[in-house]
């Protein structure tokens, strides 16, 4: 059987606010195989964005272990958790994240310009993902001039430029009216199904949820409940 | 794009880095300014320190300070060394100054002043280019004249204008003279009790096409035999003005007192009230004459092309003199010295160089030669306390300055935490986001010292030789007059340096802390 391209074990994460210590993660294990839709679900607070973080490489767990396609990402050194995110991974936050002084197609080269890629390579790969996300319209646009639907299929393809193995997405649709949101989502489902990226998205919101294809609930800080939808 | 990204930056936060660039160049225009205004004073206080000492300096009396009022340490027959030491490597040129203290008499001496009375010579080849170039800069013949508005010096009255009858001055001196005994009177204006100074060639000046010509009574400095150049200032204390005659008042070499009627060829106005004050210029003859030592000299002042060969000089002088005793020169007179002996008769050398040799053993020939580092060894230190000051004010304009720029940086960066964390997340190495910062950092501090280069410098390289009044406010400061700010190569790299320093500190500052900054922290910030 393949690797899954992301395995937790037992992670934990506390977080100490002045002299309280708050378990935002309490022993979470979760895998995800290549290929896979997974959504995390839950209320605020229950730990989404932490557990996104960790796998994501931005964060350090308190306890437990994090393997990404493998590799066990905490002994990772500083420099290799930047190479593992520039390459491996893409992410997509809840407000967009653009550069703004950077247009719609810079902001989308610029993981290119950091993985350094050629020149002409780096064309080919803006042209094809803006193509992907049907933003050949607004490619010299910058952020303020694009609508928020706009501006995250900007993230999207720069979150999928550098053909990574796991697409990781904060509550992606949170700022977004709900069709344009759906939209967002099918062109993520889309690539799922076309080019066979994995894509690991948190979200509250029930309706979006019918684009996974597995389900991970959370609650205070705990798995409660997984399955295929 | 690196670049461009920071280039986009500093425009989209445009305010922002106005306000960095504005900084920096504030900072580096202070620096700038200041250090040219100390080079300035220092380079004015140099130059007018020697132009009236010279670069190098001769003078009699080995053991002890000059004493400028005891004739007795002179240098006799001091036209040969002169000649000697003129043609000597990196010198440029070398005259004889003569100082008598003196009484400037007008009226009967109802109104007097004391003064320094310097005898000056013009080099046999010229003028000494610097030699009291402050003093001959600013002559005039009309009292309350501005310097250097060109004063008619085409004709100045001979002395047909001395006074007819000379003034009963026997009271005054008979005041003054603490000597025990009896001393005579000696009128130069009349009939010397010592007989007829003796006869010698007078100098002759270059003037324009090269030729040397005698020097004519149109010469306002040195003032010609009988004449004398007061300041402006002494000029009104004594109410006298240009043509005028004064009486001169000093002691010769045995004591006994002596005047001379003198008409004032000119005068003259420097930027230091002392120095105004207290000086008054003769031609050396009538100062030798006055001292009745003729054919000496007190100290013979050397002009090189560059003062920091002084000490080579001076070294090569020395030598000069240890090499050749007598070197053309006598030793130290010492008592009186008859007419018939002092320029009638050249001193014998070899005889003469061995009583100075044993009578001070530090330096051959009975001279010393001394560097106008060792002569205004006290100014130098006033000139460290400025060099201090300079340190001193830079050091607080880095501090201020380096506090808002910092400050600045800091906020742009922390306002876009959440793009450096977003940039971080997609696989921006630490270092690079702290390189991205310094680059910003780097383009503010350039813009910065541009722009304190574009105000500063011909500004600066605008102000007029003579530099720009201040007045009252200078002297008030101890400053002068007049402000010379010099703008040198050092002192722009010292400010562009101290701007980018304190620049990049900043920046590098900013970029420190958001390299610590854990990405998650910056991707919370809005
Ligand atoms: N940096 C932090 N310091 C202290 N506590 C934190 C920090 N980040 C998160 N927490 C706490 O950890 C818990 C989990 O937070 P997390 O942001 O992961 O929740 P979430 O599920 O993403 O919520 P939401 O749906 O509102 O985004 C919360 O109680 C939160 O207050
Ligand atoms: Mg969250």
């Amino acid at each position: 059987m393949q690797e899954p391209i992301v395995r937790t074990e037992a992670v934990e994460k506390t977080y100490l606010l002045g002299k309280t210590e708050v378990r935002a993660l309490r022993g979470v294990d979760l895998t995800i195989e290549q290929g896979d839709f997974v959504s995390v679900m839950g209320p605020s607070g229950c730990g989404k964005t932490t557990l996104l973080n960790l796998i994501g490489c931005i964060d350090r767990p308190t306890a437990g272990r994090v393997f990404f396609d493998g590799h066990d990402v905490s002994s990772f050194s500083d420099d290799q958790e930047a190479d593992t995110r520039l390459s491996g991974m893409g992410f997509i936050f809840q407000s967009f994240n653009l550069v703004p002084v950077l247009t719609a197609a810079q902001n989308i080269e610029f993981p290119l310009i950091l993985a350094k890629r050629k020149r002409s390579e780096r064309r080919k790969r803006v042209d094809s993902v803006i193509e992907m996300v049907g933003l050949e319209d607004v490619r010299d646009h910058r952020p303020d001039e694009l609508s928020g639907g706009q501006r995250q299929r900007v993230a999207i393809a720069r979150a999928l430029v550098n053909e990574p193995r796991l697409v990781i997405a904060d509550e992606p649709t949170a700022n977004l009216d709900s069709e344009t949101g759906e939209a967002v989502l099918s062109a993520m489902a889309r690539l799922n199904y076309e080019d066979g990226v994995s894509f690991l998205f948190s979200t509250h919101d029930e309706r979006i949820v019918s684009y996974a294809r597995r389900i991970v609930r959370l609650r205070d800080g705990a798995v409660v409940g997984e399955g295929a939808r | 794009m690196i670049l461009e990204l920071v280039a986009r930056s500093l425009v989209r936060h445009r305010g922002r880095t106005l306000l960095a660039v504005v900084a920096v160049a504030l900072s580096v225009m202070a620096v700038i300014l200041v250090s040219a205004l100390v080079d300035g004073l220092e380079g004015g206080f140099l130059e007018q320190l020697t132009g009236r000492s010279g670069h190098v300096r001769i003078q009699a009396g080995a053991e002890h300070e000059l004493d400028a009022y005891s004739l007795e340490d002179v240098i006799p027959e001091y036209s040969a060394l002169r000649d000697r030491v003129a043609e000597l490597p990196r010198v440029r040129a070398a005259g004889a100054l003569f100082q008598l203290e003196a009484l400037l008499l007008v009226e009967e001496g109802r109104r007097n002043f004391p003064v320094v009375a310097t005898g000056v010579e013009l080099d046999p080849e010229g003028r000494p280019r610097d030699l009291l170039a402050e003093v001959r800069r600013s002559l005039t013949t009309e009292p309350g004249q501005e310097p250097g508005d060109g004063a008619d010096f085409g004709e100045g009255p001979s002395q047909a204008d001395a006074p007819e009858d000379l003034p009963p001055y026997g009271d005054l001196l008979e005041a003054r003279s603490p000597r025990e005994g009896s001393f005579r009177l000696r009128s130069l204006d009349g009939d010397s009790p010592y007989g007829e100074a003796p006869d010698r060639e007078t100098p002759g000046v270059e003037v324009a096409g090269g030729q040397t010509a005698a020097r004519s009574s149109a010469a306002p400095f040195p003032p010609d035999e009988g004449a004398i150049v007061i300041s402006q200032r002494v000029a009104d204390l004594l109410e006298v003005s240009a043509d005028e005659p004064v009486v001169l008042l000093s002691e010769d070499v045995t004591g006994a007192p002596v005047y001379r009627s003198l008409r004032v060829a000119a005068l003259f106005q420097t930027d230091d009230p002392d120095f105004d004050r207290t000086s008054v210029f003769l031609a050396h003859e009538t100062a030798e004459e006055m001292a009745y030592q003729y054919g000496a000299t007190r100290q013979i002042a050397l002009f090189l092309d560059d003062r920091a060969d002084a000490l080579a000089v001076a070294e090569r002088i020395r030598e000069m003199l240890a090499n050749t005793p007598g070197a053309g020169l006598g030793g130290p007179a010492v008592g009186i010295v008859s007419p018939e002996r002092s320029g009638v008769e050249p001193a014998s050398g070899e005889g003469r160089g061995a009583d100075n040799s044993s009578e001070s053993p530090g330096e051959p020939g009975g001279l010393r030669v001394r560097t106008w580092e060792q002569i205004h060894e006290g100014f130098l230190v006033t000139l460290e306390l400025f060099d201090l000051v300079r340190v001193l004010i830079v050091a607080l304009m880095v501090v201020v300055a380096g506090g808002t720029i910092a400050n600045t940086i800091l906020m742009s960066v922390f306002d876009r935490a959440q793009e450096f964390g977003t940039m971080r997340a997609i696989g921006l190495k630490r270092r690079a986001a702290f390189g991205l910062v310094v680059a910003e950092g780097a383009v503010v501090a350039l813009a910065g010292v541009t722009l304190a280069t574009i105000l500063t410098v011909p500004v600066l390289l605008a102000v007029p030789e003579g530099g720009v009044y201040v007045g009252e406010v200078g002297v008030a400061f101890g400053v002068g007059e007049r402000l010379r700010p010099v703008l040198t190569l050092s002192s722009w790299l010292t400010a562009a340096g101290a701007g980018l320093g304190v620049a990049l500190v900043g920046a590098g500052y900013a970029g420190y802390l958001l390299w610590r900054s854990p990405i998650t922290s910056l991707l919370r910030e809005e």
